[in-house]
């Protein structure tokens, strides 16, 4: 049970969205900017780095939905998705990535952990100081998305093909009017 | 109602005033990491925040010009620290 009276029904961090829609446009805003917006790096590279943090913060609600529109940006590849959060060193993915995905690692357990050493191994693999900033970014919003989710106890479904049919549809139709058809809040919360 | 709700309830804490202070605090947890995941410049002179704390409280924070220079280091050219 939340800890604070949320809609009934409504999964994980659009619960409480729905309960402060004034709040809920600005982190919107953000995901769609940092997940979705032109960049260098691939939606689905970025969506892989907000999947691990959110595996390394434990949060399953955002692991599970991020890490679904990770596997739909892959052509449904949810082993690639998997293979990251046990062990991102062995998985399949580019070499800037993982020395991306470890400077996001550094910025979950803290900013200070973040090394020299660890931005020069991203710079040698030829990532360039926006992907170096977008990916501290990307790393510390989902430190906020995941406690915000967390923090209220949210009710996170278990269903895999429920985040399936989210994870599509939040990367054909993004973040901003991902909202949109919830009910307000204040009134059922009266 | 669950023991967190209850307890902040019976010091007459909202539903909303218990929302607004897991979103600052999560918040604040990305704020923190985007400053110290890039190893920013973070002066010690107080000064210096005292006149960004004036200007943020006056501003806002959409409000106010970052681009601008502040005084208090332009005052003060040797208190830069790299």
């Amino acid at each position: 049970m939340a800890h604070i009276l949320l809609p009934e029904g409504i999964p994980g961090i659009l619960g409480p969205m729905a309960f402060s829609p004034e709040t809920a446009k600005p982190l919107n805003a953000l995901a769609e900017v940092l997940l979705r917006g032109s960049n260098s790096l691939s939606a689905a590279e970025r969506e892989i780095i907000a999947t691990y943090v959110s595996s390394q913060n434990d949060c399953y609600f955002c692991q599970h939905a991020h890490g679904a529109v990770a596997a739909y940006r892959l052509g449904g590849n949810e082993k690639l998705v998997n293979d990251v959060k046990l062990n991102f060193e062995s998985a399949a993915i580019s070499g800037k990535l993982k020395t991306l995905l470890a400077i996001a690692g550094k910025v979950q357990r803290g900013g200070k952990q973040v090394t020299n050493e660890d931005v020069v191994c991203a710079r040698q693999q030829g990532a360039t100081d926006k992907e170096i900033h977008d990916t501290v970014l990307i790393a510390a919003a989902f430190c906020m998305y995941n406690r915000y989710v967390d923090g209220l106890a949210t009710w996170a479904p278990t269903d895999a093909d429920l985040y399936r049919e989210n994870g599509r549809r939040l990367a054909e139709e993004g973040y901003v009017q991902s909202t949109a058809h919830l009910p307000a809040a204040q009134k059922e919360c009266a | 109602m669950t023991r967190i709700q209850k307890l902040a309830r019976q010091e007459g804490a909202t539903d909303k005033e218990i929302h607004d202070t897991v979103l600052i605090a999560a918040a604040f947890c990305m704020f923190n990491r985007h400053v110290d995941g890039l190893a920013t410049w973070q002066p010690s002179d107080p000064e210096i925040y005292r006149e960004i704390g004036m200007l943020t409280a006056q501003l806002g924070y959409v409000g106010r010009d970052y681009n601008k220079p502040l005084k208090a280091i332009a005052a003060k050219p040797d208190k830069v620290e790299v």
